[in-house]
């Protein structure tokens, strides 16, 4: 009997307390914040919980107040997926914005396109992905390691290395690259070296000595890092000490930025350099506001902010705008508006949607300086257009993705005029 | 220079000589030029256009002004602002984002500046070649020993002619025969490339055998030169075949190296479980999260201690063995105690213990990595004819065998130790013959655990100090100990060098994935054979 109105009691508490709260509109936080991810996905949970409080701030949207719903997918990836469920079916919220690593995405997106869902993900990928109920915020290939190589090549570089962890996003950006080395550069076979490591490896004394030894040709020799993690620290510092500068043998990193080199002492990394579409160290007054934002929110003025943060911001800011426009916050109609929808980037200038669900932003390549921070050295012009497909590849060249009429598909295939599903292989 | 222009200034003030006056006038007016050039040539570098900056580099290079290799020392260092409100040059230090501001000419203090209100004089890895190119000639002959010495290194790799001249004059005043002969090696890179021919052929034959990188490299260049006459390539050819040859031989020392100190680190994470498995025969899968722990105490102590790195790391080691002893004693007393003769259940309870102790990490010290400084001591390289090893390495190749060293000590020497043995071998026999061995397993695991923490102090100088630190080593000290022997500290030793030298020749040439898939299949067919590891405790006092 006591146990009965215990549940009684306790499910009209339930009750009473989803439909107090009916009145908000729910914000999933889906980031990772214990296990081996926590250090890079925390801040970006911190960034969303710093945006919809400032929204709220601002006095909502469509009149209610935004609440951010949290979990811990645990840097656990099938429990990425059952997370998400739980974010989209329980907790029932508006849209997402999560996850990290490629396969966390690849994870939860069958649950996102079963329930119809809304998922910003804020991270450089591999590309070679569209799906109907995600929006790709970070940079495809072609908006960070494509420019990146050019750059390099523009300063001469005649010999490359391209060295990365042994998982998906290494591994499809470097055969990429390769191509486009191969194809595009005319760099021949003898001129590039590939290496793969496991994740979190720390003991670099024979790669970095290989890289030394290759680059002792004569020919000025460039790496090409997509060297994931943890296992920058080692390697950097090995590069220290085995006395590689940066004019020497540059390296370019697709996974280091300010707040991966917050890690450590930056003194001997001076000049190597990384691509992003945002810096700390972007001058314009909207970075400027968003750090000093930044920085009071997480009460800590040693912190940093970096790109996948900003994608959150361009992201949130878009979606935010989507819902205004659309004047509902259900999917489709939310989804229908995102495209074409223009919000300002930090860096300067502004940010286009796409109808392939990938942003048009601009390119920024930065050397490192001993205080941490990046110098920008080099941008492109004006912004580029995201392109889920990439054209280096022969497989994936003839397909492309639309998500409006008349193709409707985020892989269409060309020659065939069919579109083949998000199982294309 | 400085403190001369404002003597003048105040001896005008006071005497009135008038051909002092003359002489001072003539003298601020020069000064004055030079700095005013200056001043326009760095003005000339506030552009985007990174190409037009070389030349204007050229040009301050030249400039008769004193401040001129400050300049250039300052742009290298990205320390040259120029204030965007006056066109004030500045040299700006950054401390803790704050920018503490110096007039470049006077050197006098202006407080602390907004970032936004100044201009950065950027540069990319071309022009920080030419600069330390620039730099180096100027103090080619003017600097101290070690900065003579990177001078004439960084100049060799673009010299020509008119660093040669350069050369030149510095080797005409030079006395000390290590910069002599750097001196040599820097002349003859030029003559190679730039002299007459039969100098070339003389010079090349001079540099053969040079395992120098622009060395290298610079003979390349001259094999691959179409305008080369043959009798000259050929000799570069002979000369480039003896540098590689030469090169060859140093890889075999350095793989060895390298391997040494793959093995140092492994047996470093190894020891502290060598003793606790070994002895106590707990398996405990904390072991990792106490390295971390020891790893942490660097971090702490250095943040205590922010000015002396020498000292806080010295500090660090004693701190992070007893705090990790401490957690040790904890985790014993706490959990293990209970469990002992039981180990699927120890198992268990100390991997939920590694996940608590990260996790408290995370949330004492964010999941972040902390950024532990390394020491003046332990960066760069010792180079033995030829050969470079890379400072960090060898020290804690050095520390590894001592703390061994300290631990057989412990072990062999001290009543401890006896009892710690007398308990291992005959927990029984021990026990009537009047040892607490209760009380020698606590201390035993408090003493494992505190080498781990000691390893952790090393581990910070080489690895993320992060709560994912211990995670990346566990696997690899129960490797080492289970190939060694279980309860054997010579067999851990021998088990770790040999897994590290291992590791590092199948590396070149399959790869760091494979080499490692090929050390654990190695293990696994060698435990088939002996399971018992390389060396085994034989005669009645083994258990079974």
């Amino acid at each position: 009997m006591h146990k009965i109105f215990k549940f009684l009691f306790f499910s009209i508490f339930l009750i009473n307390f989803s439909s107090l709260k009916a009145d908000t509109i729910k914000v999933g936080v889906l980031h990772s914040l214990s296990g081996t991810m926590a250090i890079s996905e925390t801040t970006l949970k911190d960034t969303v919980l710093m945006l919809v409080e400032k929204q709220n701030k601002a006095g909502g949207l469509l009149g209610k107040k935004l609440e951010a719903v949290v979990v811990d997918p645990a840097s656990d990836w099938p429990l990425f997926a059952e997370k998400a469920k739980e974010l989209l079916t329980v907790q029932k919220v508006d849209v997402v914005f999560g996850c990290w690593t490629s396969v966390s995405r690849k994870s939860v997106l069958p649950v996102f396109e079963e329930l119809n869902g809304l998922l910003f993900y804020p991270v450089q990928y591999e590309g070679e992905e569209s799906s109907k109920n995600v929006f790709y915020t970070g940079a495809a290939p072609n908006q960070q390691a494509i420019p990146a190589v050019d750059y390099l090549a523009s300063q001469g570089v005649k010999k490359w290395v391209l060295a990365g962890t042994d998982y998906v996003y290494p591994r499809t950006t470097n055969k990429i690259l390769e191509s486009y080395l191969k194809n595009v550069l005319g760099v021949s076979e003898k001129d590039i070296m590939i290496n793969y490591t496991p994740f979190g490896h720390s003991d670099w004394q024979t790669i970095v000595s290989d890289i030394k030894k290759f680059g002792m040709a004569g020919k000025k020799t460039a790496v090409v890092s997509t060297i994931n993690g943890d296992a920058n620290v080692p390697f950097y510092k090995e590069l220290g000490n085995q006395g590689i500068k940066a004019e020497d043998i540059p390296v370019v990193a697709f996974s280091v930025g300010e707040e991966e080199l917050s890690g450590f002492d930056t003194s001997p990394l001076v000049g190597h350099l990384a691509a992003w579409n945002y810096f700390m160290s972007a001058e314009s007054d909207i970075n400027d506001a968003f750090i000093e934002d930044w920085l009071k929110f997480i009460k800590d003025d040693k912190r940093v902010t970096n790109d996948p943060m900003e994608a959150h911001v361009i992201g949130f800011d878009m979606w935010v705008k989507a819902v205004e426009k659309a004047g509902t916050t259900d999917v489709d109609p939310v989804r229908e508006a995102m495209y074409g929808i223009t919000v300002p980037n930090l860096t300067g200038g502004m940010a286009v949607m796409n109808t392939n669900h990938h942003l048009t932003k601009p390119v920024l390549i930065g050397e490192i300086q001993a205080d941490g921070q990046f110098d920008i050295v080099w941008s492109t012009d004006g912004g580029v257009i995201g392109d889920a497909w990439t054209d280096y590849l022969p497989e994936s060249s003839r397909i492309v993705a639309d998500w409006t009429s008349p193709i409707k598909c985020g892989n269409y295939n060309i020659d065939t005029g069919k579109c083949s599903g998000q199982n294309y292989e | 220079m400085l403190r001369l222009f404002l003597l003048n200034k105040k001896t005008l003030k006071t005497i009135n000589k008038i051909t002092l006056l003359f002489f001072g006038l003539l003298f601020v007016s020069s000064l004055y030029a030079d700095n005013q050039s200056l001043t326009e040539q760095i003005l000339k570098l506030d552009t985007k256009d990174f190409n037009s900056k070389i030349k204007v580099i050229e040009e301050i290079s030249k400039n008769e002004s004193n401040l001129n290799l400050l300049a250039l020392k300052s742009i290298l260092n990205g320390k040259l602002f120029i204030r965007k409100s006056d066109k004030k040059i500045l040299i700006i230090d950054i401390k803790n984002r704050k920018y503490h501001a110096y007039d470049f000419f006077e050197n006098k203090e202006l407080g602390v500046l907004k970032k936004r209100k100044l201009k950065k004089i950027k540069i990319n890895n071309n022009i920080r070649n030419i600069l330390s190119n620039k730099i180096g000639l100027i103090q080619i002959t003017r600097g101290n020993k070690n900065e003579k010495i990177e001078a004439i290194l960084d100049i060799i790799k673009e010299g020509d002619t008119e660093t040669l001249k350069i050369i030149n004059l510095g080797l005409s005043k030079e006395e000390d025969k290590d910069i002599v002969r750097l001196f040599d090696m820097a002349k003859d890179s030029i003559i190679a490339r730039y002299g007459a021919d039969n100098e070339k052929i003389e010079a090349i034959k001079r540099l053969s055998g040079s395992t120098n990188n622009d060395i290298v490299n610079i003979l390349r260049s001259i094999i691959d030169d179409s305008s080369t006459n043959n009798y000259i390539k050929i000799e570069a050819k002979k000369a480039l075949s003896k540098s590689l040859k030469n090169i060859q031989i140093n890889n075999i020392f350095k793989t060895i190296f390298f391997g040494l100190s793959l093995g140092s680190v492994l047996l470093l994470a190894a020891i502290g479980l060598a003793i606790t498995f070994g002895v106590v025969g707990v398996i405990n899968m904390a072991h990792g999260e106490l390295i971390m722990i020891g790893a942490y105490c660097t971090y702490v102590v250095q943040q205590l201690i922010p000015n002396n790195l020498s000292i806080s790391i010295f500090i660090s080691i004693p701190v992070a063995f007893l705090l990790t002893g401490l957690v040790g004693i904890l985790i014993e007393r706490l959990v293990v105690k209970n469990l002992y003769g039981r180990p699927l259940e120890t198992l268990l309870a100390t991997f939920g213990i590694s996940l608590i102790l990260q996790q408290t990490v995370r949330s004492i010290f964010s999941p972040l990595n902390k950024t532990v400084y390394s020491p003046e001591w332990m960066s760069g390289i010792t180079s033995i004819g030829g050969l470079e090893l890379t400072n960090n390495r060898l020290i804690i190749i050095i520390f590894t065998l001592l703390v061994f060293l300290i631990v057989i000590y412990v072990l062999k020497r001290t009543t401890f130790g006896l009892h710690m043995r007398a308990v291992t071998q005959n927990r029984k026999m021990a026990s009537a013959m009047g040892i607490n061995t209760k009380k020698i397993d606590m201390f035993t695991f408090a003493f494992g655990s505190g080498v781990a923490g000691v390893a952790g102090v090393a581990l910070s100088q080489i690895t993320n100090v992060g709560p994912n630190l211990g995670q990346n080593y566990i696997i690899d000290s129960f490797m080492v100990v289970v190939f060694g022997g279980v309860g054997n500290l010579f067999g851990t030793l021998i088990g770790a060098f040999g897994l590290g030298l291992g590791n590092k020749i199948i590396e070149p040439y399959v790869g760091a994935i494979v080499s490692k898939i090929f050390i654990l299949l190695f293990i696994i067919a060698f435990i088939q054979f002996r399971p018992k590891g390389l060396f085994t405790v034989k005669g009645r006092s083994a258990d079974d």
